[in-house]
């Protein structure tokens, strides 16, 4: 309601129809207090106190969002600092956390989707570079979970590997205590083993 | 790769634009702050308690708050007439040089501004080393106010953005921001290193001689060898190995019997704008950083050297010699818009960039690749240009971490691709940032000590 | 790389400047000891608030500060030593909430002790007005119901206001 003008407020028929009741209200408020404007026909005790609750549960509510507001005033950018660049990484990190925060199953399995397919084609070039395996093979290694001994590494990209539900409930609990939710333990994993692998055949 | 839909959900998660708070406009025009707010409702609950319990003192207390709700409608902040300058100290400083700058904002009109913000427009590619490039003040007509702080210079050309003013009226209800241009720039331009190490080409020269020449060896083919240090030799040539081990003073000398023609080219693309922290210095920076040392180090050797970069708008300088070659050089890897800490706004198509490359230069020119190898985009141009006849080098600052899982993946992915680069007969120069390129070069000369 | 951050709490006067006018409120409240304290539990609200540029926190304080004063003049206080009271703590409220809003634009190192000190001013004269011309209201309107000076123009202008701000 209140817009952006180079002047102070019109008046309009909303205004006008708030002036009514206003003076209504003014007129009630007098007759409490003043014996030259007796309206105590149309006046009670009853109303009073109506008006009176009627005016603390209005102010509470407005008490209540005046305590969550924020300062509309404009915030320039922050300019003491060098502009923030992307570290390398940042993408899948922020695939994982999506999948650890997320409440909708459909966006969970889809960034699940996601990350797995990314890390599965750098493991297939990993194999097939230093562990010599052809594509196919590489693939099929992933997915029985026979490129590895590690089995946390394993599970990330075995067929069936996740927990979903219950995934959903270990990571809840974990969150709290700053561990990592078990899609991102499995991937933190798989990644170290396929550091491993790279390292010792290079 | 998954060809499914992305669910709606998910699409929230990753907003294809996120708001860019550098780029954002400023928001002009007379603005409600809803201060005062609140306190109407204050207002109506003190009136409501006052009626109840019949306290007449409550509404008395009560007229404070209603005042000051009608208070905040009573003005309208101003608009500013001002008038700002900048004096910068130091205009052509050195990389890591502190460089004083003060704003002088001075009231134009004839109104008082009560309630005045002023926000310096910092450049976007310099820190701020100390002090605050803000103020909040209140200037009468007439006055002014200063603000004074120190910048950290970084390279690159670097122009002041607009100060930006922010006016409130008394009762700090409404609020105006304008935007004030004040000119001002910062070149840091370093030069190309006095005895640049020398860098490893390969077997790809034109019909010119260079300045050194020697009589043997076949067409174009890179020959080492050690003679007797002359007095007047480059430093960066001793063979240092040996005179630790003999003490004898050797000279290694590039005997080749042509100069080289070698495009350096700097992948400065949306893709490749990466930094170990979103503070520190990008990849860019350290690919502009070797592609000095390399300039330098080969037209010290008598090749001639060209410069350009994988960019929306590279510069182009074709492979040439002599001082003022040199000197374009240095100003473009200092200055040129392609090389700032901003990344460019749109991706570049990695196939049509390397078919201009390839339109402009000519067939025995060699590539120097200067990229973070990032991104299959980055491999891609290296492998074409060098499959079309251009032999490549690839030179890789390695800006990876490995702190969380994303990064380690991007590292080990990264190094991969190097790999395949070396296993394409692409050499490839793997170098940590944390030292300076020359030094990484001078000591992978080892392999030349007999 | 760069040593300089920005912070985005209260620059310098704030604190001072909130505590110091708040004071005025809760000495107005020492008539009872249970307004005392909550008028003093409002003020070391507000002083947090402002200090860490909690804006939330900052304006609960302001409520408890008011409050404190209100329940002293429903206890029994003075109506004007009430009045200057109430003053006192939407003052310091004001203050406040001015030099957080200041933090969000022009952070905790930026110089603004003029800015404050000039805002301060503003709102403690229009405070000082408010405070006057009620005070004569009520004192002319003796005669008659004194609640209703006062309730006159505290509904007048509060649905002036309500009008004007939906």
């Amino acid at each position: 309601m209140s817009a952006a003008a180079d002047r102070l407020r019109a008046i309009d028929v909303g205004t006008v129809g708030f002036a009514v009741a206003a003076v209504v209200v003014v007129v009630g408020i007098l007759s409490v207090f003043s014996t030259a404007v007796d309206v105590s026909g149309l006046v009670e005790d009853q109303t009073r106190t109506i008006l009176g609750v009627a005016g603390i549960a209005v102010g509470a509510g407005l008490l209540r969002r005046w305590v969550r507001a924020e300062d509309r005033g404009y915030r320039p950018p922050e300019r003491e600092e060098l502009r923030p660049i992307e570290v390398p990484g940042d993408e899948l990190d922020e695939q994982l956390a999506h999948v650890a925060s997320l409440s909708s199953t459909e966006a969970v399995r889809y960034f699940r989707a996601q990350t797995r397919d990314d890390l599965r084609e750098l493991a297939i070039e990993v194999l097939t570079r230093h562990r010599g395996c052809t594509t196919q093979t590489a693939r099929e290694q992933l997915r029985s979970g026979a490129w590895t001994d590690d089995e946390r590494a394993a599970s990330f990209f075995r067929l069936g590997g996740d927990g979903g539900a219950s995934d959903q409930v270990t990571g809840a609990i974990r969150r709290p205590v700053g561990g990592d939710h078990p899609h991102t333990a499995r991937a933190r994993a798989a990644v170290a083993e396929l550091v491993r692998i790279a390292g010792a055949g290079a | 790769m998954s060809e499914q839909s992305i669910p709606a959900a998910a699409r929230h998660a990753q907003p294809d634009e996120e708001p860019d708070p550098w780029t954002e406009p400023v928001p002009t025009g007379l603005r409600w702050t809803r201060r005062w707010r609140g306190v109407t409702g204050l207002t109506l609950l003190a009136i409501g308690f006052g009626l109840i319990i019949e306290q007449p003192g409550l509404l008395l207390a009560s007229v404070f708050g209603v005042a000051f709700a009608a208070y905040g409608r009573l003005g309208a902040a101003p608009s500013p007439a001002l008038e700002v300058e900048r004096a910068i100290e130091v205009t052509d400083p050195d990389v890591g040089e502190q460089i004083p700058v003060t704003l002088t904002v001075h009231n134009d009109g004839d109104g008082r501004l009560r309630d005045l913000r002023i926000v310096d427009g910092v450049p976007s590619g310099l820190a701020v080393a100390s002090g605050s490039p803000r103020i909040a003040t209140s200037l009468p007509p007439g006055e002014s106010a200063a603000v004074s702080y120190e910048l950290e210079a970084a390279r690159g050309g670097h122009t002041f953005d607009p100060v930006v003013a922010i006016v409130r009226d008394a009762s700090g209800a409404t609020e105006r921001a304008v935007e004030i241009d004040a000119p001002g720039t910062i070149d840091c331009v370093p030069s190309l290193p006095a005895e640049p190490p020398p860098f490893p080409l390969r077997p790809q020269t034109t019909r010119y001689t260079g300045r050194t020449s020697a009589a043997e060896g076949g067409d174009g083919v890179e020959f080492h060898a050690t003679r007797e240090y002359r007095a007047g030799d480059p430093l960066g040539r001793i063979d240092w190995k040996r005179v630790a081990r003999t003490g004898d003073l050797t000279t290694v000398e590039y005997r080749r019997e042509r100069a080289a023609s070698v495009l350096i080219v700097v992948d400065a693309r949306r893709a490749a704008y990466a930094a170990p922290d979103p503070t520190a210095a990008t990849s860019v920076d350290h690919c502009v950083e070797a592609a000095r040392t390399i300039a330098g180090s080969l037209l010290d050797d008598g090749h001639s050297v060209g410069l350009t970069a994988l960019s929306p708008r590279p510069p182009w300088l074709i492979p040439g010699r002599g001082v003022q070659h040199r000197l374009a050089i240095r100003t473009a890897l200092g200055t040129h818009e392609a090389f700032e800490r901003t990344p460019p706004d749109r991706s570049a198509n990695v196939y049509a960039a390397g078919r201009e490359i390839r339109n402009r230069i000519a067939s025995d020119t060699q590539v120097v690749f200067v990229s973070p190898m990032l991104e299959e985009g980055a491999s891609q141009a290296a492998h074409r240009l060098d499959a079309h006849g251009h032999l490549t080098t690839v030179v890789s600052p390695d800006v990876c971490v490995s702190d969380t899982v994303g990064q380690q993946a991007a590292g080990l992915a990264r190094s991969l691709r190097l790999a395949g680069a070396r296993q394409r007969g692409i050499p490839a120069i793997d170098w940590d940032p944390a030292e300076p390129f020359a030094r990484a070069l001078a000591r992978s000369q080892r392999r030349w000590s007999a | 790389m760069s040593d300089v951050t920005f912070d985005d709490r209260s620059p310098s006067p704030g604190v001072s400047a909130t505590v110091g006018v708040g004071a005025i409120a809760v000495v107005a409240a020492a008539f009872a000891g249970s307004a005392v304290a909550v008028a003093g539990a409002g003020i070391v609200l507000m002083a947090v608030g402002v200090q860490g540029g909690r804006r939330s926190l900052h304006t609960i304080g302001g409520v408890l500060c008011f409050g404190g004063v209100v329940l002293a003049g429903a206890l029994g206080a003075a109506p004007g030593v009430a009045l200057v009271g109430a003053a006192a703590s939407v003052v310091a409220w004001d203050v406040g909430d001015h030099a957080i809003g200041l933090g969000g634009q022009v952070g905790r190192d930026a110089r603004a002790r003029r800015n404050v000190l000039e805002h301060l001013g503003i709102s403690a004269g229009a405070a000082a007005s408010v405070v006057v011309i009620s005070g004569l209201s009520y004192a002319l309107a003796r005669r008659g119901n004194p609640g209703a000076a006062a309730g006159l123009i505290g509904a007048a202008v509060g649905l002036f206001a309500i009008l004007l701000d939906w």
